[in-house]
């Protein structure tokens, strides 16, 4: 029923085919048919992985036909007459044991295959049967076959069919890698969590950190007061999506949920409780997955949902639940703190909820903390000693420079020093220029800089002379508050100056931009992609002292020049 | 030397950099003698040697931007495009610093020495591939003209040409304007002396050269005497002429490639070069160039080539009112508006030229296209329609200026008569 087409084939036998200007058979639409409605699914993910989905979604179609057997399939149609775009969508559909067909109105041959480079045209056109006129006639080399529509199939309508498939290590694994710990970290959290049971406050300020994007977390309505409560007592940032009960002002009728959900952005958090929470039945997680849409965590979509964001409203926060079939709409354009909904009490007050009160607690008594600015009774007068830097023992000196003060009397050693340097080291150093000198820092060391005074880093961004250490020693995070926090700059404290340095990171620039001078490159045109460079024309200098050289009747040509 | 070798060093400086974009050396002029060396080459077996296969894979890396299948281009295939390598150099020497010292005898016998050359070239071409049936009465006869093979040929020459002159659009010059002894100087595409030279007694020792990005193509067409060369040595190069690379400003030259339009090859790569600009402004800008040559007062162009442009505008307009395009809107203004009203015109009056005859069998298609034709008469408006009309009477039916019939009636356009406008 095909034949190959030639590459200057002029007039076709399925209405609508044109040849682009590649000499690929295209039409006014594509087509594939599918026989089932996983190997759908299957085409679709494929799709969104090789392409945008919203570019095609105008023209996107799904309906199910039948043929006059009675077998039912599912067409997947769209507009293009692109061939790059229809050679990208052959390969998928290719790989779900479909054929992607070009046509327009209602005749669809095969597109281009590796026996046919250029594309088919049928040999002739199939007549409609006396019964009824088909809506689609699909050639095939062997037959042709009309089908007629039973009915259309949304895009939106095929989503809420759809279940999540559950990822490998649950959601436990999924959170873990959300926050960035690695499979070492396992004795951090677990950590986290034995102190939380031991009673310590959870989420100290290493184990908390803000959340790249933010989480959301569903909870029954009935639990709502208590987890708002709880997440508050902890520290994590959150917000609670006020639900909207009132009917929209049209007046039409919601239909109630099944299960009343209140819905928060968890905007940071320790990794703990967090991990807490997915223990708790009826909370759940979810996790970003494109604008205004949510995956629970543990989960994934069949889809590449990013690729479909234009399919949803945009008022509303989709959550796909591992639990049930589609999605559920909330709507999200009225956030609030849960600051706000924290439930008062007053110092010393019983709580007021009537079951909490038969097993409340015994209140501690709280502690008469005071300021450093005078001390509590019966306190010498000197209560603060000073923060020393004092030279250490050669055997605990092995520490890894990390940074260098070059003085001004060996910069220019230093320049030289930069022709030796392999590229890995020099990409990795960063300078900035101060009074005392050139300040080197390197995250992987400076050992290939021999000069000035090495540096190391007790904890992170505070640098001190090697050979030299903290008395009293303290841990990182609290030598980093004893000065003031070291945000985002970096202190050095040099031998023989008793106030340390606060360099701003932000003046900190690559070595070789602080020394090198700059070679500013030649201006070249533009090239647009795939495109050779526009040809320079170069005029070749010709001899002042030779006429007869410009004139090939008696001069040499250009290529007889030795 | 040999010729051998003047032409594999010639198409290493030459040919080869312009195709495959490098830098483009040009010397002294190669005028007779060069040319006559490189046809001996051509002769002796060129193609063989590492520059030409160089400068074969080249011009086939370039063919294949446009067309998914063809094979590699070779010089012996079209001896008279190497003659248009050498009127290209030797035209590009008249804009050489050192052509000022040719007398103005002598450049004037080199500018018509290269348009010589250039019209040997142009005479080779295929034309008979764009040769419409003669006759009423032979006319239903299979002609030369249409043989599959001989349009192949044809289509295999032009992309050859094209492949060699291509890089003519992009050719770019870098000038430096110098300081030196005797004040600021200008160097066109040639490197400036050292600045210690310069700066002898200099007193801009430290000021630095500056240099501009010239393009050569708009400085050929400014000056009167290397224009209408250029012109000719695009004419001797239809394919060159018809695809000028998108983003250089220029358009497809309708009116001496005309007849060219007639090949499918060459009609679908201009097709898609208009399409390349978005459907509303390729419909406007080919019915805007059609438009100018209806209101021409002479007749530049014989009446079949017209009605090949009248057919490449409807295909235009085909595209567009089959694809998703929005219909135009009612009582427009400006070169759309001409567009579409040219193509209310030559749906009234010649129907089949208007779609192509499956379209126009297809019901859905068809209803389609009566619905856009419906909103390019309320776009164009009574009197334009009207002044189309006569315009379009005046260039077709009355007969043209050069003799020739109008397009006459073939096997496969059965019915191209002129209707009544209802």
């Amino acid at each position: 029923m095909l034949e190959p087409v030639a590459l200057h084939q002029t007039g076709f036998k399925v209405p609508g085919l044109v040849q682009d200007a590649r000499g690929v058979v295209v039409g006014t639409h594509a087509a594939t048919l599918l026989l089932g409605v996983d190997r759908l699914v299957a085409l679709l993910r494929l799709l969104s992985e090789e392409l945008q989905l919203d570019d095609v979604l105008p023209s996107l179609r799904i309906e199910q036909v039948r043929n006059p057997l009675g077998a039912q399939a599912y067409l997947l149609g769209l507009g293009s007459a692109d061939s790059l775009l229809l050679d990208r969508l052959a390969r998928p559909a290719r790989l779900c044991g479909a054929v992607l067909c070009v046509g327009a109105g209602k005749h669809f041959v095969p597109y281009r295959d590796r026996r046919a480079p250029l594309g088919y045209d049928a040999r002739e056109l199939l007549a409609d049967a006396p019964a009824g006129p088909a809506d689609y006639v699909f050639y095939s080399e062997a037959s042709a076959q009309p089908f007629a529509r039973v009915r259309e199939l949304s895009p939106l309508a095929l989503l809420s069919q759809l279940t999540l498939l559950a990822t490998p290590g649950g959601a436990r694994l999924a959170l873990r890698e959300l926050l960035g710990l690695s499979a070492g970290a396992d004795g951090g959290l677990e950590g986290a969590l034995g102190a939380d049971r031991a009673g310590t406050a959870v989420g100290a300020a290493g184990d908390e950190r803000p959340l790249e994007e933010p989480l959301w977390l569903t909870a029954p309505i009935g639990l709502l007061g208590r987890v708002v409560g709880y997440l508050w007592e902890r520290g994590v940032r959150a917000d609670l999506a006020m639900p909207d009960a009132l009917p929209p002002p049209a007046g039409g009728e919601v239909p109630p949920p099944a299960v009343e959900l209140a819905l928060l952005r968890l905007r940071s958090g320790p990794a703990g409780l967090l991990e807490r929470l997915l223990g708790v039945p009826g909370l759940r997680l979810y996790q970003p997955a494109a604008d205004r849409l949510a995956v629970e965590l543990g989960y994934t979509h069949p889809l590449r949902l990013g690729s479909l964001t234009s399919l949803f409203a945009a008022d509303r926060l989709h959550l796909f639940s591992g639990a049930q079939r589609g999605f559920t709409a909330v709507p999200i354009d009225r956030l609030i703190p849960i600051e706000r909904l924290v439930e008062l009490r007053r110092p010393g007050a019983p709580p007021s909820a009537g079951r909490d009160a038969a097993v409340a607690p015994a209140v501690p008594r709280p502690a008469a903390v005071v300021d450093g600015a005078a001390p509590p009774a019966g306190a010498p007068v000197v209560l603060r000693v000073q923060l020393q830097l004092m030279p250490q023992p050669a055997e605990r000196g092995r520490r890894t420079p990390t940074a260098t003060l070059v003085p001004w009397q060996r910069a220019l050693w230093l320049s030289r020093l930069l022709y030796t340097l392999p590229a890995a080291l020099l990409g990795g150093l960063v300078a900035a220029c101060i009074d005392e000198g050139v300040l080197v820092l390197g995250a992987q060391g400076v050992h290939g800089l021999p000069l000035g005074t090495l540096l190391y880093e007790p904890t992170a961004r505070v640098f001190i002379p090697l050979g030299w250490e903290f008395l009293p020693r303290l841990p990182g995070e609290l030598l980093a508050a004893q000065l003031g926090g070291v945000g985002d700059r970096c202190i050095v404290f040099l031998p023989g100056q008793g106030q340390p340095l606060a360099l701003p990171l932000a003046q900190l620039q690559p070595l070789t931009q602080q020394l090198l001078a700059p070679m500013l490159p030649t201006v070249r045109s533009v090239t647009l992609h795939g495109e050779p460079p526009a040809p320079e024309l170069q005029n070749t200098p010709i001899s002042p002292l030779s006429t007869f050289a410009l004139w090939p009747l008696w001069g040499k040509l250009e290529e007889d020049k030795p | 030397m040999t010729d051998l070798e003047w032409a594999e060093r010639f198409l290493g400086r030459f040919a080869l950099p312009l195709v495959h974009g490098a830098a483009v050396q040009v010397g002294a002029p190669l005028a007779r003698r060069g040319a006559e060396r490189l046809l001996a080459a051509i002769s002796g077996g060129l193609d063989g040697t590492v520059a030409a296969e160089a400068l074969a894979e080249a011009r086939q890396r370039r063919l294949l931007e446009l067309v998914p299948v063809v094979s590699a281009p070779r010089l012996f295939e079209d001896r008279s495009a190497a003659l248009l390598l050498v009127a290209l150099h030797d035209l590009l020497f008249l804009h050489h610093p050192a052509a000022v010292r040719l007398s103005e005898r002598q450049a004037e016998l080199l500018r018509g020495f290269t348009r010589q050359l250039i019209g040997r070239a142009a005479a080779q071409l295929p034309r008979v591939a764009t040769r419409l049936p003669e006759a009423d009465g032979e006319a239903r006869l299979p002609t030369g003209a249409a043989e599959p093979r001989r349009l192949s040929l044809a289509a295999q020459r032009l992309l050859g040409r094209h492949s060699l002159l291509v890089g003519l659009f992009r050719l770019w010059r870098a000038d430096t304007r110098a300081p030196t002894f005797w004040g600021e100087r200008d160097y066109r595409g040639v490197t400036p002396p050292p600045a210690r030279l310069r700066a002898l007694l200099g007193r801009a020792r430290l000021a630095l050269p500056e240099r501009r990005h010239v393009r050569l193509l708009p400085e050929l067409l400014a000056r009167r005497d290397s224009a209408a060369a250029v012109r000719e040595l695009l004419a001797a190069s239809p394919l060159t002429a018809l695809l000028p690379p998108v983003g250089v400003g220029l358009l497809p030259e309708l009116v001496g490639q005309a007849a060219w339009l007639r090949l499918p090859a060459v009609a679908r790569l201009v097709v898609a070069r208009y399409l390349a600009l978005g459907a509303g402004p390729a419909v406007a800008e080919a019915g805007e160039a059609v438009g100018a040559l209806l209101r021409q007062r002479e007749r530049a162009l014989a009446s079949r080539d017209l009605m090949t442009l009248l057919c490449l505008v409807s295909h235009l307009h085909v595209c567009v009112a089959l694809s998703e395009t929005p219909l135009p809107a009612a009582e427009l203004a400006g070169p759309a508006a001409d567009s579409y009203a040219l193509y209310a015109v030559v749906a009234a009056r010649w129907p089949l030229l208007c779609a192509p005859q499956d379209v126009l069998c297809e019901p859905r298609l068809n209803a389609r296209l009566q619905t856009y034709l419906l909103a390019c008469r309320a776009a164009a408006g009574a009197a334009r329609l009207r002044e189309f009309d006569e315009l379009c009477l005046d260039a077709l039916a009355a007969g043209p200026a050069t003799g020739e019939n109008p397009a006459p009636r073939t096997h496969e356009e059965p019915d191209v008569g002129t209707r009544s406008l209802p």
